[in-house]
Protein backbone atom coordinates (compact mmCIF):
# COMPACT_ATOMS: atom_id res chain seq x y z
CA UNK A 1 0.00 0.00 0.00
CA UNK A 2 1.55 3.29 -1.14
CA UNK A 3 1.18 6.21 1.27
CA UNK A 4 -0.54 9.44 0.15
CA UNK A 5 1.72 11.76 -1.83
CA UNK A 6 1.89 15.53 -1.89
CA UNK A 7 2.96 16.76 -5.35
CA UNK A 8 2.92 20.03 -7.22
CA UNK A 9 1.20 19.90 -10.61
CA UNK A 10 1.72 22.90 -12.87
CA UNK A 11 0.39 23.83 -16.32
CA UNK A 12 1.91 26.37 -18.70
CA UNK A 13 2.28 27.52 -22.29
CA UNK A 14 -1.50 27.76 -22.66
CA UNK A 15 -2.32 24.33 -21.14
CA UNK A 16 -3.53 26.18 -18.03
CA UNK A 17 -6.48 27.45 -20.08
CA UNK A 18 -7.99 23.95 -19.78
CA UNK A 19 -7.72 24.23 -15.99
CA UNK A 20 -9.65 27.46 -15.37
CA UNK A 21 -6.49 29.44 -16.06
CA UNK A 22 -4.90 28.14 -12.83
CA UNK A 23 -1.23 27.26 -13.31
CA UNK A 24 -0.09 25.79 -9.98
CA UNK A 25 -1.99 23.08 -8.16
CA UNK A 26 -0.74 21.64 -4.87
CA UNK A 27 -2.38 18.25 -4.75
CA UNK A 28 -2.54 15.28 -2.42
CA UNK A 29 -2.79 11.90 -4.11
CA UNK A 30 -4.56 9.40 -1.86
CA UNK A 31 -2.86 6.20 -0.74
CA UNK A 32 -3.57 3.25 -3.07
CA UNK A 33 -2.51 -0.32 -3.71
CA UNK A 34 -0.09 0.26 -6.59
CA UNK A 35 2.51 3.07 -6.62
CA UNK A 36 1.58 6.38 -8.24
CA UNK A 37 3.09 6.80 -11.70
CA UNK A 38 2.47 9.42 -14.37
CA UNK A 39 -0.03 7.12 -16.09
CA UNK A 40 -2.19 7.09 -12.93
CA UNK A 41 -1.59 10.76 -12.34
CA UNK A 42 -3.02 11.62 -15.77
CA UNK A 43 -6.19 9.68 -14.95
CA UNK A 44 -6.40 11.50 -11.63
CA UNK A 45 -5.86 14.90 -13.32
CA UNK A 46 -8.57 14.15 -15.88
CA UNK A 47 -11.00 13.30 -13.11
CA UNK A 48 -10.11 16.02 -10.61
CA UNK A 49 -8.51 19.04 -12.31
CA UNK A 50 -9.34 19.11 -16.02
CA UNK A 51 -12.20 21.52 -16.65
CA UNK A 52 -12.83 21.44 -20.38
CA UNK A 53 -12.03 19.80 -23.70
CA UNK A 54 -10.09 16.82 -22.27
CA UNK A 55 -9.03 15.76 -25.80
CA UNK A 56 -6.79 18.83 -25.95
CA UNK A 57 -4.80 17.50 -22.99
CA UNK A 58 -5.07 13.71 -22.99
CA UNK A 59 -4.99 11.30 -25.92
CA UNK A 60 -5.24 7.60 -25.14
CA UNK A 61 -3.41 7.07 -21.84
CA UNK A 62 -0.80 9.79 -22.46
CA UNK A 63 -0.67 13.53 -23.01
CA UNK A 64 -1.55 14.99 -26.39
CA UNK A 65 1.46 15.22 -28.73
CA UNK A 66 2.97 18.70 -28.42
CA UNK A 67 2.61 18.87 -24.63
CA UNK A 68 5.97 18.72 -22.85
CA UNK A 69 6.27 17.04 -19.47
CA UNK A 70 8.95 18.10 -17.00
CA UNK A 71 9.41 16.17 -13.77
CA UNK A 72 11.36 18.14 -11.17
CA UNK A 73 12.35 20.47 -14.04
CA UNK A 74 13.76 17.68 -16.24
CA UNK A 75 12.22 16.35 -19.46
CA UNK A 76 10.41 13.11 -18.63
CA UNK A 77 12.15 11.43 -21.60
CA UNK A 78 15.43 11.83 -19.77
CA UNK A 79 14.57 9.82 -16.68
CA UNK A 80 15.26 6.11 -16.20
CA UNK A 81 11.85 4.48 -15.98
CA UNK A 82 10.61 7.78 -17.31
CA UNK A 83 7.58 9.05 -19.19
CA UNK A 84 4.37 7.27 -18.19
CA UNK A 85 6.22 4.74 -16.00
CA UNK A 86 7.94 7.31 -13.78
CA UNK A 87 7.04 6.59 -10.17
CA UNK A 88 6.12 9.72 -8.28
CA UNK A 89 7.85 10.56 -5.02
CA UNK A 90 6.49 12.77 -2.26
CA UNK A 91 7.15 16.50 -3.03
CA UNK A 92 7.78 15.90 -6.74
CA UNK A 93 6.78 18.63 -9.16
CA UNK A 94 5.27 17.83 -12.54
CA UNK A 95 4.99 20.55 -15.16
CA UNK A 96 2.97 20.26 -18.38
CA UNK A 97 3.82 22.88 -21.03
CA UNK A 98 1.84 23.17 -24.24
CA UNK A 99 3.91 23.97 -27.32
CA UNK A 100 0.81 24.27 -29.46
CA UNK A 101 -0.45 27.75 -28.68
CA UNK A 102 0.21 31.01 -30.43
CA UNK A 103 3.44 31.95 -32.05
CA UNK B 1 15.85 7.59 -10.83
CA UNK B 2 17.09 11.17 -11.04
CA UNK B 3 18.18 12.70 -14.34
CA UNK B 4 21.83 12.15 -15.44
CA UNK B 5 24.52 14.80 -14.98
CA UNK B 6 24.89 17.57 -17.57
CA UNK B 7 27.28 16.52 -20.37
CA UNK B 8 28.65 20.07 -20.61
CA UNK B 9 29.26 21.41 -17.09
CA UNK B 10 29.29 17.99 -15.36
CA UNK B 11 27.87 19.72 -12.29
CA UNK B 12 24.13 20.26 -12.57
CA UNK B 13 21.48 17.65 -13.29
CA UNK B 14 20.54 17.44 -16.97
CA UNK B 15 17.14 18.84 -17.88
CA UNK B 16 16.74 17.64 -21.45
CA UNK B 17 18.32 15.58 -24.18
CA UNK B 18 19.00 17.58 -27.33
CA UNK B 19 17.29 15.91 -30.28
CA UNK B 20 20.09 16.65 -32.73
CA UNK B 21 23.23 15.82 -30.73
CA UNK B 22 21.76 13.40 -28.21
CA UNK B 23 23.56 15.37 -25.46
CA UNK B 24 21.89 15.63 -22.08
CA UNK B 25 22.29 19.21 -20.82
CA UNK B 26 21.20 21.23 -17.81
CA UNK B 27 18.96 24.26 -18.31
CA UNK B 28 21.81 26.77 -18.16
CA UNK B 29 24.09 24.95 -20.61
CA UNK B 30 21.16 24.29 -22.95
CA UNK B 31 20.28 28.01 -23.08
CA UNK B 32 23.91 28.91 -23.81
CA UNK B 33 24.05 26.31 -26.60
CA UNK B 34 20.74 27.53 -28.02
CA UNK B 35 22.02 31.12 -28.15
CA UNK B 36 25.29 30.00 -29.76
CA UNK B 37 23.35 28.19 -32.47
CA UNK B 38 21.24 31.24 -33.28
CA UNK B 39 24.43 33.30 -33.44
CA UNK B 40 25.89 30.72 -35.84
CA UNK B 41 22.74 30.80 -38.02
CA UNK B 42 22.95 34.59 -38.29
CA UNK B 43 26.71 34.73 -38.89
CA UNK B 44 27.00 31.76 -41.27
CA UNK B 45 24.04 32.97 -43.32
CA UNK B 46 25.26 36.58 -43.20
CA UNK B 47 21.71 37.47 -42.23
CA UNK B 48 22.29 40.64 -40.21
CA UNK B 49 25.38 42.71 -41.11
CA UNK B 50 27.01 44.94 -38.47
CA UNK B 51 25.22 48.26 -38.27
CA UNK B 52 21.86 46.77 -39.22
CA UNK B 53 18.75 48.23 -37.63
CA UNK B 54 16.64 45.15 -37.03
CA UNK B 55 12.87 45.19 -36.72
CA UNK B 56 11.72 42.19 -34.68
CA UNK B 57 8.17 41.14 -35.55
CA UNK B 58 6.79 40.80 -32.01
CA UNK B 59 3.47 39.13 -31.27
CA UNK B 60 3.91 38.47 -27.57
CA UNK B 61 3.89 34.72 -28.34
CA UNK B 62 6.64 32.23 -27.52
CA UNK B 63 8.60 32.38 -30.77
CA UNK B 64 8.98 36.14 -31.09
CA UNK B 65 9.55 36.43 -27.34
CA UNK B 66 12.44 33.96 -27.54
CA UNK B 67 13.76 35.57 -30.73
CA UNK B 68 13.79 39.08 -29.22
CA UNK B 69 15.38 37.84 -26.01
CA UNK B 70 18.14 35.90 -27.81
CA UNK B 71 18.90 38.73 -30.25
CA UNK B 72 19.09 41.15 -27.35
CA UNK B 73 21.75 38.90 -25.81
CA UNK B 74 23.58 38.68 -29.15
CA UNK B 75 23.15 42.31 -30.31
CA UNK B 76 26.48 43.57 -28.92
CA UNK B 77 28.38 40.76 -30.68
CA UNK B 78 26.48 41.23 -33.91
CA UNK B 79 26.76 45.02 -33.78
CA UNK B 80 23.08 45.48 -34.56
CA UNK B 81 20.36 47.52 -32.89
CA UNK B 82 16.85 46.23 -32.27
CA UNK B 83 13.34 47.65 -32.59
CA UNK B 84 10.20 45.77 -31.66
CA UNK B 85 7.37 46.07 -34.17
CA UNK B 86 3.97 44.66 -33.21
CA UNK B 87 0.94 44.41 -35.43
CA UNK B 88 -2.58 45.06 -34.12
CA UNK B 89 -4.82 43.01 -36.42
CA UNK B 90 -7.98 44.23 -34.73
CA UNK B 91 -9.09 40.92 -33.20
CA UNK B 92 -11.20 41.74 -30.16
CA UNK B 93 -10.26 40.02 -26.91
CA UNK B 94 -7.26 38.23 -28.41
CA UNK B 95 -4.83 40.78 -29.75
CA UNK B 96 -5.30 43.25 -26.90
CA UNK B 97 -4.00 40.75 -24.36
CA UNK B 98 -1.12 39.74 -26.63
CA UNK B 99 -0.11 43.37 -27.17
CA UNK B 100 -0.08 43.89 -23.41
CA UNK B 101 2.52 41.09 -23.24
CA UNK B 102 4.65 42.82 -25.91
CA UNK B 103 4.45 46.09 -23.97
CA UNK B 104 5.66 44.37 -20.80
CA UNK B 105 8.57 42.85 -22.74
CA UNK B 106 9.55 46.17 -24.32
CA UNK B 107 9.60 47.82 -20.90
CA UNK B 108 11.60 45.00 -19.28
CA UNK B 109 14.16 44.77 -22.08
CA UNK B 110 14.30 48.55 -22.66
CA UNK B 111 13.63 48.14 -26.38
CA UNK B 112 11.65 50.69 -28.41
CA UNK B 113 8.24 49.35 -29.44
CA UNK B 114 6.06 50.48 -32.33
CA UNK B 115 2.55 49.14 -32.89
CA UNK B 116 0.97 49.34 -36.34
CA UNK B 117 -2.75 48.63 -36.75
CA UNK B 118 -4.59 47.10 -39.70
CA UNK B 119 -7.36 49.66 -39.17
CA UNK B 120 -4.94 52.56 -39.78
CA UNK B 121 -3.04 50.92 -42.65
CA UNK B 122 -5.90 49.36 -44.56
CA UNK B 123 -8.68 51.92 -44.62
CA UNK B 124 -10.45 50.84 -41.46
CA UNK B 125 -10.37 47.09 -42.14
CA UNK B 126 -9.76 45.08 -38.97
CA UNK B 127 -9.60 41.27 -38.93
CA UNK B 128 -12.95 41.21 -37.12
CA UNK B 129 -14.42 43.18 -40.03
CA UNK B 130 -12.81 40.78 -42.55
CA UNK B 131 -14.23 37.81 -40.61
CA UNK B 132 -17.73 39.31 -40.59
CA UNK B 133 -17.62 39.92 -44.31
CA UNK B 134 -16.42 36.39 -45.15
CA UNK B 135 -18.72 34.58 -42.66
CA UNK B 136 -21.34 32.42 -44.34
CA UNK B 137 -19.84 33.04 -47.75
CA UNK B 138 -18.09 29.70 -47.77
CA UNK B 139 -14.81 31.57 -47.54
CA UNK B 140 -14.70 31.86 -43.76
CA UNK B 141 -11.78 29.42 -43.58
CA UNK B 142 -9.81 31.95 -45.55
CA UNK B 143 -9.64 34.33 -42.57
CA UNK B 144 -6.04 33.41 -41.79
CA UNK B 145 -5.13 33.69 -45.46
CA UNK B 146 -6.19 37.35 -45.51
CA UNK B 147 -4.52 37.95 -42.16
CA UNK B 148 -1.22 36.44 -43.32
CA UNK B 149 -1.03 38.72 -46.32
CA UNK B 150 -2.04 41.82 -44.35
CA UNK B 151 0.37 41.06 -41.49
CA UNK B 152 3.31 40.66 -43.86
CA UNK B 153 2.53 44.08 -45.31
CA UNK B 154 1.90 45.67 -41.90
CA UNK B 155 5.24 44.42 -40.57
CA UNK B 156 6.97 45.90 -43.60
CA UNK B 157 5.27 49.28 -43.02
CA UNK B 158 6.11 49.22 -39.32
CA UNK B 159 9.73 48.34 -40.02
CA UNK B 160 10.07 51.25 -42.47
CA UNK B 161 8.45 53.55 -39.92
CA UNK B 162 11.23 52.81 -37.39
CA UNK B 163 14.00 53.11 -39.96
CA UNK B 164 14.82 49.39 -39.98
CA UNK B 165 17.16 47.89 -42.59
CA UNK B 166 16.17 44.28 -41.84
CA UNK B 167 13.15 42.35 -40.58
CA UNK B 168 13.36 39.20 -38.45
CA UNK B 169 10.50 36.85 -37.56
CA UNK B 170 10.28 34.05 -35.01
CA UNK B 171 9.41 31.14 -37.32
CA UNK B 172 10.90 27.92 -35.95
CA UNK B 173 11.73 24.57 -37.56
CA UNK B 174 8.25 23.16 -36.90
CA UNK B 175 6.67 26.16 -38.64
CA UNK B 176 8.92 25.58 -41.62
CA UNK B 177 7.96 21.88 -41.76
CA UNK B 178 4.26 22.77 -41.56
CA UNK B 179 4.66 25.22 -44.41
CA UNK B 180 6.43 22.68 -46.61
CA UNK B 181 3.68 20.13 -45.91
CA UNK B 182 0.91 22.68 -46.57
CA UNK B 183 2.45 23.64 -49.88
CA UNK B 184 2.80 19.95 -50.75
CA UNK B 185 -0.84 19.18 -49.84
CA UNK B 186 -1.99 22.12 -51.94
CA UNK B 187 0.30 21.22 -54.81
CA UNK B 188 1.83 24.69 -54.66
CA UNK B 189 5.02 23.94 -56.59
CA UNK B 190 6.01 27.58 -56.85
CA UNK B 191 6.13 28.03 -53.08
CA UNK B 192 7.78 24.62 -52.60
CA UNK B 193 10.56 25.69 -54.94
CA UNK B 194 11.02 29.10 -53.33
CA UNK B 195 10.89 27.95 -49.69
CA UNK B 196 13.72 26.53 -47.66
CA UNK B 197 16.10 29.46 -47.81
CA UNK B 198 17.07 31.35 -44.69
CA UNK B 199 14.93 34.28 -45.70
CA UNK B 200 14.47 36.65 -48.58
CA UNK B 201 17.10 39.17 -49.60
CA UNK B 202 14.36 41.72 -50.25
CA UNK B 203 12.95 41.59 -53.74
CA UNK B 204 10.97 44.38 -55.32
CA UNK B 205 12.16 47.01 -52.86
CA UNK B 206 11.02 45.04 -49.78
CA UNK B 207 13.28 44.96 -46.74
CA UNK B 208 15.39 41.79 -46.37
CA UNK B 209 13.74 39.26 -44.07
CA UNK B 210 15.13 36.31 -42.17
CA UNK B 211 14.23 33.72 -39.56
CA UNK B 212 17.09 33.22 -37.10
CA UNK B 213 15.16 30.45 -35.24
CA UNK B 214 14.37 28.40 -38.31
CA UNK B 215 16.66 25.54 -37.25
CA UNK B 216 15.33 25.50 -33.67
CA UNK B 217 12.56 23.01 -32.89
CA UNK B 218 9.34 24.16 -31.30
CA UNK B 219 10.14 22.06 -28.25
CA UNK B 220 13.50 23.75 -27.72
CA UNK B 221 11.99 27.21 -28.23
CA UNK B 222 9.44 26.48 -25.50
CA UNK B 223 12.07 24.99 -23.18
CA UNK B 224 14.34 28.00 -23.71
CA UNK B 225 11.47 30.28 -22.72
CA UNK B 226 10.89 28.08 -19.67
CA UNK B 227 14.50 28.01 -18.45
CA UNK B 228 14.96 31.74 -19.07
CA UNK B 229 11.67 32.38 -17.27
CA UNK B 230 10.33 34.44 -20.17
CA UNK B 231 6.81 35.77 -19.88
CA UNK B 232 4.83 35.18 -23.07
CA UNK B 233 1.24 35.11 -24.24
CA UNK B 234 -0.09 31.69 -25.09
CA UNK B 235 -3.71 31.86 -26.12
CA UNK B 236 -4.84 30.66 -29.50
CA UNK B 237 -6.25 33.22 -31.91
CA UNK B 238 -10.04 32.97 -32.09
CA UNK B 239 -9.88 32.37 -35.84
CA UNK B 240 -7.05 29.80 -35.80
CA UNK B 241 -9.20 26.64 -35.48
CA UNK B 242 -10.39 27.30 -39.04
CA UNK B 243 -6.89 27.45 -40.50
CA UNK B 244 -5.52 24.88 -42.93
CA UNK B 245 -2.22 25.00 -41.02
CA UNK B 246 -3.86 23.03 -38.20
CA UNK B 247 -4.13 19.92 -40.39
CA UNK B 248 -0.45 20.08 -41.32
CA UNK B 249 0.46 20.53 -37.64
CA UNK B 250 -1.58 17.51 -36.49
CA UNK B 251 0.05 15.36 -39.16
CA UNK B 252 3.54 16.39 -38.06
CA UNK B 253 3.21 16.05 -34.27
Amino acid sequence: MAAPLSVEVEFGGGAELLFNGVKKHQVTLPGQEEPWDIRNLLVWIKKNLLKERPELFIQGDSVRPGILVLINDADWELLDQGELDYQLQDQDSVLFISTLHGG
Amino acid sequence: MPAPTCASCHAARAALRRPRSGQALCGTCFCAAFEAEVLHTVLAGRLLPPGAVVAVGASGGKDSTVLAHVLRELAPRLGVSLRLVAVDEGIGGYRDAALAAVQRQAARWELPLTIVAYADLFGGWTMDAVARSTAGSGRSRACCTFCGVLRRRALEEGARLVGATHIVTGHNADDMAETVLMNFLRGDTGRLARGGGLGSPGEGGALPRCRPLQFASQKEVVLYAHFRRLDYFSEECVYAPEAFRGYARDLLK
